[in-house]
Order: structure tokens, then C-alpha cells, then sequence
């Protein structure tokens, strides 16, 4: 977007262009930009020419301050700029006007409301809902809680579905974010003004107008933006720090840059356009921003940007250059500074790393590059731990969330990942003191993973030589077999507390699975056609540890959806819209064609413990019509 | 250490509008290059598959309709995957197709620039040329050539090439400016390069061009006007080693042997503790050596060197330590 530098030219703009009678609509709603610790960018969009005037105040119903009219720079495309002499959007609708206001003198860490009229008619309405509050001090004490989202740009309900999602659960648990990144691919097919408008502005308006989006440019933005001219339609949405204005050091450059928040560093880069070698100029910055990063005032160190080094998702980092190399030349620089947590896209997944250092091999490689091979689930294998402060080379977790709305692929299992989950969703970041906890939320509003870093002890990291390997099982024995004799109910519905391991089972039946209509798949034959759609079968299994839990998978042939619990809690849900037993709805239709899918149990290991556990699984048809019925699950044990 | 990077080239698949100067400042594109890009990007934007799945899927398509586009987009998605001869072939036969299309050429330049063909590379810069119709255009096309003449050794039109790009897109861009005073540096016009290093710092603000900046003035002998600055940015940094090196050559040139050894022996505390042997950050390792070099350690700054060879280092890396290690029979004079 527009260098600030450039408000001195615009003082001389001819004021008679923006001093207009007519009625203007907002095109593109109020959205926020690079905030500092005292200023803030607030751009929008109008249809025609209006006075620009921002009323803002630490008070809803007292907007006392003004945003100098020399601070509001408007910018249209070079069709319609007239004599303008700012630089033109790249393109744009007709009459299009985009204001670009700067406020400064505000207070740190200080919630403000704000309003956008023309001269003294105001165009934003007084709900409350338009407010945004500064950084805090760099280097102070704060909390920090962030949304990170990709490849989401598609402007469908599941992109709808994970913001409410976000929405919804910040509501419930009272959060409110303190930022707002996304990794690209936020204007699918090809990153036009107009998909922008309709694929990332009007999804996530109610977001956008209180909360800084922090972009990194995908790859589909890439098609008509360009890193190295930080022209486009990418470039017009965004306001970036060229100069350091957020912290860190200039980069000359609006597609790569830092910032600081309280006592966090972010650096985002770019990926896909811009040369990546150990020796280019991204590079070069990176070292210095690295080396420049205060210690005194840094603790945290999140870097984020859009092709990830590992992943098996839609894409593949063994293969492909930018992912590559974003892995050999970039990554070492990075761990060598101490990063804490990588955030990319691209790959149209959820992969969550184990925490690892030093994995630049390709194909890449896991051994002796894992310091924990545990699910840095407090409850579960417990945190990941790392000394206080940024130490080199200490490990890194990395998150890839290009799940954020689009169609998702697995090709199989990258060897550092602890998680690799097919469900839309984005992930949540929240900082606070020395730990990080991270939760992917999916599209539902349900937290599919969990992970902590801790920072409160020195530790002295000890590296693998074979760590845990995610993937489906090479080889594997039965803890639960084909065909074992499970209770079951059917034809009516069990108490809520059905799932629990301390219910009793005894006074239901006691079959062989598979559980269904008879028609070749099924060894228990039920009535269920015509007369109801559900099931629910209970089983007991022994575990020798808690470590084998990670190594569960379950294995099931079904028709048409189910509910896995584990001693109580759910784990595995499957063409179940919502709801559970009687209060299911939304059921897909599923095929089992006599064949059995995996499931990996291991991110649902913390509900697993040494010793008797409970397994329970609920099965349901699409309808009471319907032409098939099969429940037949079975638990694995892997053992390579 | 920090040095000027050649690397210049852009690694996008289609080509990109070039800056032209409003009041110092923003960008504007060009008419023809908005269009140009709009229009690749219609062609390009394809399903969101892997680059794998877009070679299959144009080469299903090239079999029964070879177009120039499904060549073109099919050397996109080889460069992707690394594939460089398949990247050139097919820009080869697009361009036999269609030798009317700028961004061709374009990207062929740039695949045998990394394929380190220089010769071929140049030859195709100036065929391209002719298909240049904007300054900013042409200023992208001199580029390349000025790139093909650094990639193979030839500073002096390659000097040109970027001034004439400069002439043609005054703001440039921060690797014009580096790849400029890397020529430069080699032809030792020292206090040109120093004006335009300053120059573009004031354009971009970038703080890899501020460190070349600095490196320049002590190549000159600025030593009083580079201390000053060397002493700004080191205060509370975190990493100091690069900046150490840079004050004590600084200091040496001013006969101020004691604070310049004590600033090498820190530079190469900090180094040793960060250099991991087995994948050396090539910065660390050219400091390493220089440092070495600026205290008299002949054999282990040599070492340095061979182990900068053996990883590859671009020549702009290791070429100060290379003139270092053939002069220290006598003392360090930039």
C-alpha cells in the first residue's frame, strides 16, 4: 500500500476533489492496519468522492479527537485519478475512492472507537463494534492472543463456517484478539480487487474493523501482485511497515517485514516471489532483523509467511522448490535466532510439528532432529520445554493452517509432524508470560489439537535419535479384532451417560461386530430398516502405558457415520453434522464397501491412561430408508 | 559480513510491472504491464494443485493442442519442482511458438541464469529487448543482462547494463543497487558507489542497504565517517559479530591495533559459539574467515575459504576473503 511519506505531497492535493454533496456507500468496509505502540492505519473504500473525516476517542460516545485531513491519503486507479498525484490502485471498480488515514499521538496499549463520516455525516454506525487499541509498550508485559488463518480465501460457508467459529469461541470463553495473521492464499483464484473484495473484506468485515490483519502474500495473490514492485491488488489492500515503524529493521520492502508486540517479534516473509537463497537480500534483512531483536525486551519469536517447509498436505516440501528452500536456507537462520513457532499455509491441511530443530535434509528426515516427541499437550505427554528468553537453535514448532476454507488433501505423513488433520479450521495463539498454547479450532467450533510451549526453566535439549513416526502403521496388532463381541443397544436410545466408563453395559446385548443390515457386511443382522437409525456399541480395552496410546489407530468399515468416545469424551466424529444420539443430525452418506478406514487415535491419547479403558462408538444411518447400515470398528495397536 | 547480492533475479512466474518514480516514491504500473499481468493471470490460475499435478495435467493437455501458454505454464510448474532443463526446453519451444510474448524470454533469462549459462543467458536478455516496449520493460530486461554479465565475470557492462535500467527506472529496486555497487566494488569506483548506495538507502530505507552502505565507506577508507555509524548500530543488538568485524577494519585503517584485535577476538567468540560445522551459515563463515585473516591467522581464515568453496558460496561472499588471504604477507589495506 501507500508510503507514508508521501502525506507531504498530499497536502497539495485540490481539495474540490474530495468535497462532494452526493451520497456515498462504503464499497469496502473500514478495515485495520500496521499498528504501532502510538498509530494506527484505518483504510476504506467509497463509491464517490466524499470529505474523509475520522472522529476517534477513548470513549463510545466521546469521538473528541480528529485525524488531520493531511493524514488521509486517497488513491484511485490511474483511469479515474485525474490529476491526483498519489500512486494509483492497481485496479479497482469505477469511481472508486480509497482513503488511507493515519492516526497518530495515541497512547499505548489504549482501546479507541472511531467513526467515518463525510464532513459531519457519519457513514460507519455507533454500534461499538468499530474500535481498535494500540500496541502495547515493546518489551512491556502483556498477554497476546492471535488468530491464524490460510488458504481461505474462497469466499464459500466453510470460510464463513471457521470465522464464526472463531467468532463463537472467543465469545464463550470471553477473548478478544489482539491481531490477526494470515499466511496467504486470502483472494482465491488469482488474488483480482474484486476477489479480494468478495473472498477476504466482506468475509471478514466484523473482524477486520477491530482487529490488524498482518498478511503474507500467497501464491494465488501472486498472480497479480508482485513481491519485488509491491504492486497489486495485494499491495493496494495492505498497509506494511517498510521502515521499522512497528519494530524491527527496515526492509525497504512491503512484502517482507517485522514488528514487535509487548514482548513478541514477529517476521513475516515472503515466499513465493522474491529470491530465497542464504545470500539474497530477504535473507540479508533477515539476519540483521534477527541480530537487531532486543533481548532485553524479547521473549517470543513467531515467524510466518506462506509455503511450508514440511508438509504431505495438498502439497509437498520434498519436492517443490519454495518449499524447499524455505526449509534449507531460510529455516536455518531462523532456529539459529531461536524461533518459537512457524506459522505457514499452502498445503491445504492442519499439520502441527513435533518440537524439532535442524530438520533441512531432503527428503527430510525426523531422526535427531525431534527434542520431544510428545504431543505438547499439558494434560497429555505435557509441554514442550524450552529455556527462557530466545536460544539459538532450541526447537521450533510448525504449524501449517491452509485449512482455513478450502477442499483439503492428504499425501501422506511428513516425519516431524505430531498432527496431520483433514478439518477446515484456523488456529488460535496465545501468549502469555513464558508459555505459548495453541489450539487448532475446527470449523465447528471444536479444538482438534492442543500444544504448549513453556519457557520457565533453562533446559538443555536433548536430541532423538529415533523419534516417534506419525503416518498409518506399517505393521500393527489388534487390540480390538474384526468381529469381537461388543454390548450394543439397538432400537432405542441410552442414557447420556452411556459413554462413561464406569456405566453399566451388562443389561444389553452382546454381539459380534460388523452391526447392520445383513447384506454380506454385517455378522450381527439388526432390524434397523424402516424402524430406526442409530446404534451405540461399548467395548473395554487394556493399554500396558500411556505411551502406546499414541499409537492407536482405529479401523472401522461404516455406513453411514459415527461418534467414537474414549473413557467418556469424544474423539472421532464422522458424517455426524451435530448432535449426538437421539439428537443427531446432519447424517452424510457414506459407502463402506466392504472396506476399513483408519483413524488416528494418537491426538486423542491424553484420554487414554494404563491399564481397563472404554471405548464406545455410535453408529447412524442416513435414513430410516436407507439401503444399508454397517458398524463394524476395531482398534489397532502400531507397532512400525 | 555483509556484502552486495547479485541475485537479481526474479524468481515469479509471469512478469511483473516495474516501478516507475512518482515524487521519489510508490510504484505505479504501467498500463501495459496491468495488462499483461491480468492476463497471465487468467491463464495461470488454474485448479489449486501441486506443481507435480500441473506438469501432468499440461502435459495432458500439450499432447493433443501444444500452445505456448501450456509450455510456458508448464515451465512455471518445472522451475517449481526444481527442473530446470525441463523449464528451459519448454520456454525454448513456447517461444518458437509465440515469439511475440515478452514474459518468454523473460523467464527463459531467468532459468538459464540459475542454470549458470550466462552466455545464453545474455543472448536471450537481448533478443528479449526487442520485445520491450516500456521503460519499465526495458529497465527489467537490462537487468538481466547486467546479471548475465556479473554471472559471468564481466563487471564493466554489466555496470552499464544496470545504469542503463537505472536510466530507464530511476527509483530501481534494492537489488539494482546492490548488484551496481558490487560492480562497482570490483572496478573500484569507490566513491560512486558510495553516492549511489546512499541513494538508494534514501529511497528505500533498507537496512541491507544501509550494512553495504557502510561496507562501501570502509572500502573507500572512510574509517571517521563509517566508526560513528558501526558504533549506532551496535548498540543493544543481540548478534554483534558482523558489525565487530566491520569496526575493526574501520579501526585498523585508523592504527587503532588494540581495539581492532579485541573487536576480532569478541567478532570470533560470538561466531564459534553460533557456527554449526556441519551446515555453516556462509555469513558466519566468511566473518569467521575474515576476522581470522584481519588477526594474521593465515591458515584458518584459508580454511574458512576452502569451506565457503566447498558449500558454494556466491563469489560476492567470499571475494573479500579471498583478497585478504592473498595479502597477509603485508598489512590489511581495502
Amino acid at each position: 500500500m501507500l508510503s507514508r511519506s508521501l502525506i507531504l505531497a498530499l497536502r497539495s492535493l485540490p481539495l474540490l476533489l474530495l468535497l462532494a454533496p452526493a451520497q456515498a456507500d462504503i464499497t469496502r468496509a473500514p478495515y485495520l492496519q500496521l499498528a504501532t505502540e502510538n498509530s494506527i492505519h484505518i483504510v476504506w473504500r467509497t463509491e464517490l468522492a466524499i470529505e474523509p473525516t475520522i472522529r476517534f476517542g477513548t470513549s463510545r460516545n466521546q469521538l473528541d479527537q480528529t485525524c488531520p485531513a493531511d493524514q488521509i491519503i486517497v488513491r484511485r486507479t490511474q483511469k479515474d485519478q485525474g490529476k491526483l498525484t498519489t500512486p494509483p490502485l492497481h485496479s479497482a471498480p469505477d469511481n472508486t475512492y480509497q482513503f488511507e488515514a493515519k492516526l497518530t499521538g495515541l497512547s499505548a496499549d489504549t482501546a479507541y472507537f472511531y467513526a467515518i463520516y463525510n464532513g459531519t455525516t457519519r457513514l460507519t454506525p455507533d454500534d461499538g463494534s468499530y474500535l481498535f487499541r494500540t500496541h502495547p509498550v515493546h518489551g512491556s508485559q502483556r498477554d497476546l492472543y492471535f488468530w491464524a488463518v490460510g488458504d481461505s480465501g474462497r469466499g464459500n460457508q466453510m470460510q464463513k463456517d471457521v470465522h464464526q467459529a472463531m467468532v463463537n469461541y472467543n465469545e464463550k470463553h470471553k477473548l478478544t484478539l489482539d491481531m490477526y495473521l494470515h499466511v496467504g492464499d486470502m483472494a482465491y483464484g488469482s488474488g483480482k480487487d474484486p476477489e479480494f473484495q468478495a473472498n477476504f473484506f466482506k468475509i471478514y468485515e466484523p473482524t477486520l474493523r477491530n482487529t490488524v490483519c498482518w498478511p503474507a502474500m500467497g501464491n494465488h495473490e501472486g498472480y497479480t501482485s508482485k513481491g519485488k514492485t509491491g504492486i497489486g491488488p495485494y499491495y493496494d489492500a495492505y498497509v506494511t511497515p517498510t521502515q521499522g515503524e512497528a519494530g524491527g529493521v527496515p526492509s525497504g520492502r512491503e512484502s517482507y517485514y517485522s514488528y514487535d508486540y509487548a514482548r513478541t517479534h514477529f517476521i513475516v516473509l515472503n515466499s513465493h516471489d522474491l529470491d530465497r537463497s542464504p545470500s539474497a537480500t530477504m535473507a540479508q534483512w533477515l539476519r540483521e532483523d534477527l541480530a537487531k531483536t532486543s533481548l532485553k525486551k524479547t521473549d517470543w519469536l513467531v515467524a510466518f509467511w506462506h509455503h511450508p517447509p514440511y508438509t504431505k498436505g495438498s502439497h509437498d516440501s520434498d519436492k517443490e522448490k519454495q518449499l524447499i528452500e524455505m526449509r534449507q536456507h531460510i529455516m536455518p537462520i531462523l532456529e539459529s535466532s531461536g524461533v518459537d513457532l512457524v506459522l505457514t499455509g499452502h498445503s491445504h491441511i492442519y499439520e502441527r510439528s513435533m518440537l524439532i530443530d535442524g530438520a533441512y535434509d531432503t527428503p527430510t528426515t525426523a531422526e535427531n532432529h525431534v527434542f520431544d516427541d510428545g504431543d505438547g499437550h499439558v494434560k497429555g505427554d505435557g509441554a514442550y520445554r524450552k529455556s527462557p528468553g530466545l536460544k539459538p537453535n532450541q526447537g521450533t514448532i510448525q504449524v501449517v493452517t491452509g485449512h482455513g476454507g478450502t477442499g483439503l488433501t492428504r499425501r501422506g505423513y511428513s516425519p516431524v509432524m505430531k498432527r496431520s488433520i483433514l478439518q477446515n479450521g484456523s488456529t488460535l495463539v496465545h501468549i502469555s508470560g513464558n508459555t505459548l498454547n495453541a489450539t487448532m479450532l475446527n470449523f465447528k467450533g471444536e479444538v482438534v489439537d492442543e500444544f504448549q510451549i513453556n519457557k520457565s526453566q533453562p533446559v538443555t535439549p536433548q536430541r532423538i535419535a529415533q523419534p516417534w513416526k506419525p503416518g498409518r502403521p506399517a505393521q500393527a496388532q489388534y487390540i480390538i479384532p474384526k468381529n469381537a463381541r461388543w454390548h450394543y443397544l439397538a432400537g432405542s436410545f441410552p442414557p447420556d451417560n452411556w459413554t462413561a466408563p464406569d456405566f453399566d453395559a451388562s443389561s444389553w446385548k452382546f454381539g459380534k461386530a460388523g452391526f447392520g443390515y445383513g447384506d454380506g457386511d454385517d455378522t450381527t443382522v439388526l432390524d434397523m430398516r424402516n424402524h430406526y437409525t442409530s446404534i451405540y456399541t461399548r467395548s473395554t480395552f487394556e493399554l500396558k502405558n500411556t505411551q502406546s496410546a499414541k499409537d492407536l489407530w482405529l479401523s472401522i468399515s461404516y455406513d453411514d457415520a459415527f461418534i467414537v468416545y474414549l473413557n467418556g469424551k469424544e474423539a472421532i466424529r464422522t458424517g455426524v453434522g451435530k448432535g449426538r444420539g437421539k439428537n443427531a443430525t446432519d447424517i452424510a452418506q457414506h459407502e463402506a464397501f466392504n472396506k476399513f478406514e483408519l483413524f488416528d487415535l494418537s491426538p486423542h491419547a491424553h484420554l487414554l491412561h494404563a491399564g481397563t479403558n472404554t471405548i464406545a462408538v455410535e453408529g447412524h444411518n442416513h435414513s430410516l430408508e436407507s439401503s444399508d447400515f454397517t458398524l463394524h470398528p476395531a482398534l489397532l495397536l502400531k507397532t512400525k | 559480513m555483509s556484502n552486495p547480492s547479485p541475485s537479481v533475479s526474479s524468481v515469479v512466474n509471469n512478469e511483473a510491472p516495474i516501478p516507475s518514480k512518482i515524487h521519489g516514491q510508490k510504484n505505479m504500473p504501467s498500463p501495459v504491464s496491468i495488462l499483461l499481468s491480468l492476463c497471465l493471470a487468467t491463464l495461470a490460475v488454474t485448479a489449486h494443485e501441486s506443481p507435480e499435478h500441473n506438469v501432468q495435467r499440461l502435459t495432458r493437455g500439450i499432447k493433443p493442442n501444444r500452445t505456448a501458454d501450456q509450455l510456458f505454464q508448464r515451465a512455471a510448474a518445472n522451475r517449481a519442482l526444481g527442473q530446470l532443463e525441463k523449464a528451459a526446453a519448454d520456454l525454448h519451444s513456447a517461444i518458437s511458438l509465440d515469439a511475440t510474448r515478452l514474459s518468454y524470454p523473460l523467464e527463459l533469462c531467468r532459468v538459464q541464469l540459475a542454470l549458470c549459462q550466462p552466455t545464453q543467458a545474455l543472448d536471450t536478455a537481448n533478443n528479449a529487448l526487442k520485445l520491450a516496449q516500456s521503460a519499465t520493460q526495458r529497465a527489467r530486461v537490462h537487468i538481466l543482462r547486467a546479471e548475465a554479465y556479473q554471472l559471468g565475470q564481466q563487471p564493466k557492462p554489466s555496470l552499464q547494463a544496470v545504469q542503463i535500467a537505472f536510466n530507464e527506472a530511476p527509483r530501481g529496486e534494492i537489488e539494482w543497487f546492490l548488484l551496481r555497487s558490487e560492480n562497482q566494488r570490483q572496478l573500484q569506483l569507490h566513491a560512486q558507489r558510495i553516492a549511489d548506495l546512499k541513494a538508494g538507502l534514501d529511497l528505500h530505507h533498507s537496512a541491507v542497504l544501509k550494512a553495504h552502505w557502510i561496507d562501501a565507506l570502509i572500502d573507500a577508507r572512510h574509517f571517521p565517517n563509517a566508526l560513528p555509524l558501526i558504533d549506532a548500530e551496535l548498540t543493544d543488538r543481540r548478534w554483534k559479530s558482523s558489525w565487530l568485524i566491520k569496526r575493526a577494519r574501520a579501526l585498523q585503517g585508523l592504527q587503532r591495533d588494540t581495539e581492532a584485535t579485541a573487536n576480532l577476538r569478541a567478532a570470533l567468540t560470538e561466531i564459534n559459539s553460533r557456527l554449526i560445522p556441519t551446515r555453516p551459515d556462509p555469513f558466519l563463515l566468511a566473518d569467521q574467515g575474515t576476522a581470522h585473516a584481519l588477526l594474521g591467522n593465515q591458515t584458518q581464515a584459508r580454511s574458512c575459504l576452502e569451506n565457503l568453496h566447498q558449500h558454494r558460496a556466491p563469489r560476492w561472499i567470499t571475494s573479500r576473503l579471498e583478497s585478504l588471504t592473498g595479502k597477509l604477507q603485508t598489512p590489511y589495506t581495502p
